[in-house]
């Protein structure tokens, strides 16, 4: 079998607000990349960003994201790092700001309760199955409109062909 | 079978004859709502290559979380805003000051019966209260927006809440709001579209902030129907209630039924960190003391609820120790209050007033708080650190109870105060 990339796991629970993603406090201030990475999750996790590894993911359980509209949330974890974000479900804001910023927003209820925090998983988003040590789970797709945009990397490339091409 | 206010109206607009929960649809909303999210608005707008506005007639554009300014930061995305508007022009702008944005630009006409809205603020569904479609979306969306017109959308379940019976006189529409959170929870109501029938006994303010709090449940839209108190409310503040109501049919099909007892309701308070943690306020326990209380916000901050915290202060004085801040939701309200002398009532009574705007419930200005200080507010967001310091508590409840609790110091039941007489 071929080598699989793996990255580690870091788990949330249930119900993680956006304040808790990205405190409102820095919200209007400097939005530099280096920034956003800097306060991710700081009221649970302070150090996430020293923690993390670029490409490790997020593995959250039910409607990841809710709260505030604050696309923050998102870009604060993907300049941390965060390779990708699995969950049991998400705030419908926050999975279209994902979406929005090239993020594939995975719902996968199995592979969640069955990892721990710091587990090596291999994700193939290609094919849309996870590998927790002998297991495999799959997840569904996002659809003709929303897959093209997660495969032009985001709404401003995926807008940006589209003007490009009028 | 029957259809739905949410499978109905977005029917209509992405022009197919019959939707179901789940279709996917693009959409082109009649109203795109925006706030300080503008100012990167318009850089992605321009990122992406786009020159004119489509449809600048709908958009609303309004500084509402940093009003006015306390950072160089934010002033230079203000300036980064006014800057894109000389080049520009849109259906309507609010500079500092003037108020938030839901209420402006429900003020102003723009969002009514039958609209379409979408918003980069997530209490955009605010406005559902006027029988309107109005969901919150990302900002980067909002940028695609004014490119194109156009969005991509599922067309959501949905659920039926059914008034019945009367709230009693110390119990309000807040209180019936925390009721729900606490029956749906955080997640009871995600993407969900959630019409509420019978509920003509509210008034415009009380059903916005029955609309309003469903944010927190996670749901996408919210319905009421427009009726003779929605009519009334236009003519007073638009000058006109002229609309094409959509409206869902009787025998449409729901994800779930809830039935409330409007009479059952008593005041209520969430407790930290969630505002899904509703509770009977008797069920508090101790006595819980107070450093700030705060009557303001898009969910908390009308007239009524003005009107409401000068009776209850009337002729009294704020506690020792305690700040009461009042933040009217827009410049018409702040001049309403003014005018019946709710303000100097107010002020008399020790509170501190703050410009049209958020306020300190976003924890950027105007009344943050310290590590270990305790805020009862009538807003709905009382996440950890939400206000300030991450070793503050938020509790969420009626402006009756804000402005009792403001009087004696610590979170107090109005009914205990309605006693003394």
């Amino acid at each position: 079998m071929e080598q699989k990339h793996l990255v580690t796991v870091w788990k949330l629970g249930n119900n993680i607000n956006t304040d808790l993603l990205y405190p409102s406090k820095y919200l209007y201030e400097s939005q530099e990349p280096a920034v956003l990475a800097s306060h991710v999750l700081e009221p649970i996790y302070p150090d996430f960003q020293r923690m993390i590894t670029p490409g490790d993911f997020v593995v959250a359980g039910e409607n990841f994201g809710c709260g505030s509209s604050r696309e923050q949330a998102v870009t604060a974890l993907k300049y941390a790092g965060c390779g990708g974000i699995i969950a049991k479900s998400y705030s419908r804001i926050f999975f279209r700001n994902c979406i929005a910023h090239g993020i594939s927003a995975i719902v996968c209820p199995e592979a969640v309760d069955a990892v721990e925090e710091g587990d090596k998983i291999c994700v193939d988003g290609e094919n849309g199955k996870i590998y927790v040590g002998d297991q495999v789970y799959t997840f569904s797709g996002f659809g003709d409109y929303v897959g093209s945009i997660l495969k032009s990397g985001g709404l401003i490339p995926f807008l940006h062909k589209r003007m490009k091409n009028c | 079978m029957g259809k739905t206010f949410a499978e109905k109206i977005l029917a209509k607009n992405s022009g197919k004859p019959d939707v179901k929960p789940g279709d996917f649809l693009m959409i082109r909303p009649d109203v795109l709502l925006t706030d300080e999210a503008s100012a990167r608005v318009s850089e992605i707008f321009q990122e992406i290559g786009a020159k004119e506005l489509p449809c600048p007639e709908n958009i609303g554009i309004v500084l509402d979380h940093c009003s006015p300014a306390c950072s160089q930061t934010q002033a230079t995305s203000h300036d980064t805003v006014r800057k894109f508007l000389h080049n520009h022009k849109v259906g309507a702008f609010f500079d500092v000051g003037m108020g938030i944005s839901h209420q402006l630009l429900a003020e102003n006409g723009m969002i009514g019966p039958g609209k379409i809205v979408v918003g980069s603020d997530s209490h955009t569904i605010t406005n559902s209260a006027f029988g309107a479609f109005c969901a919150g979306i990302s900002r980067t969306e909002m940028a695609g927006l004014y490119a194109t017109g156009e969005i991509w959308m599922m067309v959501p379940g949905s659920i039926r809440i059914n008034f019945s019976g009367k709230l009693p006189d110390y119990a309000s529409a807040k209180d019936v709001a925390l009721c729900i959170l606490g029956i749906l929870g955080e997640a009871g109501a995600t993407y969900k579209s959630v019409e509420y029938h019978n509920a003509g006994c509210f008034s415009m303010d009380e059903r916005r902030i029955l609309c309003n709090a469903l944010a927190e449940a996670g749901a996408k839209s919210a319905f009421i129907a427009p009726d003779a108190v929605t009519d009334a409310w236009l003519k007073q503040y638009t000058g006109k209630a002229d609309y094409s109501a959509i409206l869902p049919d009787e025998d449409a099909c729901y994800d779930r039924v809830i039935e409330l007892d409007l009479s059952l309701v008593t005041p209520e308070v969430a407790v930290p960190h969630s505002p899904a943690n509703a509770v009977p306020i008797e069920d508090l326990g101790e006595k819980i003391p107070v450093n700030q209380c705060f009557v303001g916000t898009c969910t908390g901050g009308r007239l009524s609820d003005i009107a409401t915290a000068a009776r209850v202060m009337q002729g009294k004085h704020v506690a020792p120790f305690v700040r009461m801040i009042i933040g009217p939701v827009s410049k018409n309200v702040l001049e309403e209050a003014m005018e019946l002398g709710y303000i100097k009532t107010l002020l008399d009574a020790g509170a501190v007033l703050i410009p049209p705007g958020c306020g300190p419930c976003a924890g950027v200005h105007q009344g943050v708080l310290a590590p270990g200080e305790v805020c009862v507010s009538s807003g709905i967001r009382n996440y950890k650190g939400r206000m300030g310091s991450v070793d503050a508590k938020i509790y969420v409840a009626s402006a009756e109870t804000v402005a009792c609790s403001a009087l004696t110091g610590y979170i107090t039941d109005p009914r205990e105060l309605r006693k003394e007489g």
